[in-house]
């Protein structure tokens, strides 16, 4: 895990298939159920699909706001909740400006990239999610912006 | 350079985690604080007294930042600050000279009644939990004077562990000064459907004791609550005495500008002891709030630092959960603190969902959710930041959340 980690999505490939949150609540709570997912979806008519998973603010503000100390900085940048800590005091869910983290009962849960394995990223076949360093995804945006402007 | 710290708890251990983050300065951080045990939680004591987490679980650092050699920890009692000589005075220890200071006694609780009885107790500290759960054991009746946020939840720990609890509140609603009439009928019907009972506008007139032993409380119409133990939840003041003769200018609580920076030099203060600049109405307002502890502490830490990052202002705002129903309220949130606002309210009786914003020139000024608290902090950084906002209503349904959230997103992150 010692290469730094950051996610990047990508709406405008999001095909609202699911799939990333059928994975996601299997693996973290397994059953099959997209209310449970890590991942959350809208919808709309005129904007398309919006998906969202924890975007690692560099200033977390979750972090700040957690009283149990149960929400840290991994050793590869990844802000995880350790859920043995968690009380469920909402607190995180106040000031998330992403709505990342859920609630269940006696506990909340934000993505934790199922540590390192980044199931989501490997069925999401239209590339929507993807989780890499950050050096690597700015080369790849740009290798793309350019190729936008070849084919102008 | 020499950092000392004075306090052991959220705003002194954000300071101290930034400035340990600084690899290549040299700086030696002593942090002296009275407590036995440092970097304890206190919200969490009700979930201590209810018995869902032990000592250790109070603990909100890892063990690894006791571990950096340029931390120290003294326990002690601070006397006096010497400004001049940079310099403060601890007791059985001797002076500390510093470069910088940081301040962060925090808060104590407000204790109205004198009385000689050990089943009459606060809730603030390790000391005080530990004490409700060694009289707990025997006790049977307890009451709880307050209707604030700590005294429900030491009510609901209290009732978990199969107390019969009385909370006796003095104005006509519980949580009056956190959330709005309609979410404290909510919260005391909760309550009191979980066999806790709620006597509103009953106004205390003391104890009654009897050879050292508590028999009850007794209201103002003479009538007696018997009981075995009595938890005073009275709200908080900052613990200022320190400063009171040092120079420092202090009001309720010590005044700090948007850098933490008191008006003496090198003298920083943060926390619950800060009286600090207020985001919605520009005014200096006490604020004895988690997260604003959390940020203060670390804005000071990079004054210290040198790098430039200011205070926004703090909002205030809280977050609980009454089993299993959450509730947020953020900012203003009535019209009696914000004059010609247009308040919103979306409420659902049967789904027990209700939301609530408060608009003012076309900015949120508060809001409040109740059973689905969903998009809550979208909702908060609007407030923070001052966005525009074009249809109110949109806020008050998950579906509008939902689209407001998306509309903005798609927009942000175009590639």
């Amino acid at each position: 895990m010692g290469e730094e980690r950051i996610v990047w999505l990508k709406h405008s490939k999001c095909s609202g298939c699911n799939l990333c949150r059928l994975i996601c609540s299997y693996n973290k709570e397994h059953e099959f159920n997209i209310g449970l997912s890590r991942i959350s979806l809208s919808e709309n008519d005129e904007y398309g699909f919006v998906h969202t998973i924890c975007r690692n603010c560099e200033d977390a503000p979750c972090m700040d706001a957690c009283p149990a100390g149960a929400i840290h900085r991994r050793e590869d940048n990844y802000v995880v909740l350790n859920e043995k800590k968690c009380v469920s005091c909402n607190m995180c869910v106040m000031v998330c400006p992403f709505n990342a983290i859920g609630t269940k009962k006696d506990v909340n849960y934000k993505c934790d990239t199922c540590n390192g394995k980044e199931y989501c990223a490997q069925v999401c076949y239209h590339g929507a999610i993807k989780f890499g360093s950050y050096r690597k995804l700015i080369a790849e945006k740009r290798r793309l912006f350019l190729d936008r402007i070849e084919k102008l | 350079m020499n950092i000392v710290v004075i306090g052991s708890s959220a705003a002194s251990k954000s300071a101290v985690e930034t400035l340990l983050k600084e690899k290549e300065t040299d700086i030696n951080i002593t942090v002296v604080s009275k407590d036995n045990k440092l970097f304890y939680s206190r919200v969490l004591l009700p979930n201590y007294i209810a018995g869902e987490i032990d000592e250790e679980g109070l603990l909100f650092v890892d063990k690894s930042f006791f571990e950096d050699e340029r931390l120290k920890i003294i326990k002690g009692n601070v006397k006096t600050i010497d400004g001049l000589n940079k310099r403060i005075f601890v007791e059985d220890y001797g002076y500390i000279t510093y470069d910088k200071l940081i301040i962060a006694t925090g808060a104590r609780p407000v204790m109205p009644y004198e009385y000689d009885v050990e089943e009459i107790c606060c809730l603030r500290d390790l000391e005080d939990a530990v004490k409700i759960k060694k009289l707990a054991q025997k006790a049977q009746d307890c009451i709880v004077l307050g209707g604030g946020l700590v005294s429900l939840k030491a009510a609901c720990a209290l009732n978990d562990i199969g107390k019969k609890v009385t909370v006796l509140v003095e104005s006509n609603r519980v949580l009056s000064r956190t959330v709005d009439l309609y979410c404290s009928l909510m919260v005391t019907n909760i309550l009191r459907e979980h066999g806790i009972n709620i006597i509103l506008e009953s106004k205390i007139k003391g104890l009654s004791t009897e050879k050292g032993k508590l028999k009850g409380v007794v209201l103002d119409d003479d009538s007696l609550y018997p009981c075995d133990l009595v938890i005073v939840g009275k709200g908080v003041k900052p613990n200022i005495e320190l400063v009171r003769d040092s120079g420092i200018k202090v009001d309720r609580g010590i005044i700090v500008d948007d850098n933490m920076v008191t008006s003496m030099k090198d003298v920083y203060a943060a926390g619950d002891v800060t009286q600090s600049h207020s985001l919605l109405d520009g005014g200096c307002e006490l604020f004895t709030l988690w997260p604003d502890a959390m940020e203060q502490g670390k804005i000071a830490a990079y004054h210290i630092l040198g790098i430039p990052r200011k205070y926004l202002g703090g909002i205030s705002m809280n977050s609980v959960v009454f089993y299993g129903v959450p509730f947020i309220s953020i900012g203003k949130i009535t019209e009696n603190v914000l004059p010609n606002c247009s308040v919103y309210i979306n409420k659902n009786d049967e789904k027990k969902v209700y939301r609530k914003i408060v608009v003012k020139d076309n900015r949120i000024f508060g809001a409040v959710f109740a059973g689905d608290v969903s998009y809550a902090g979208m909702v908060y950084w609007d407030i923070k930041s001052g966005r525009k906002v074009e249809i109110p209503q949109k806020y008050l349904t998950r579906e509008g959340l939902e689209e407001l959230y998306l509309i903005r997103n798609k927009q942000l992150w175009t590639f």
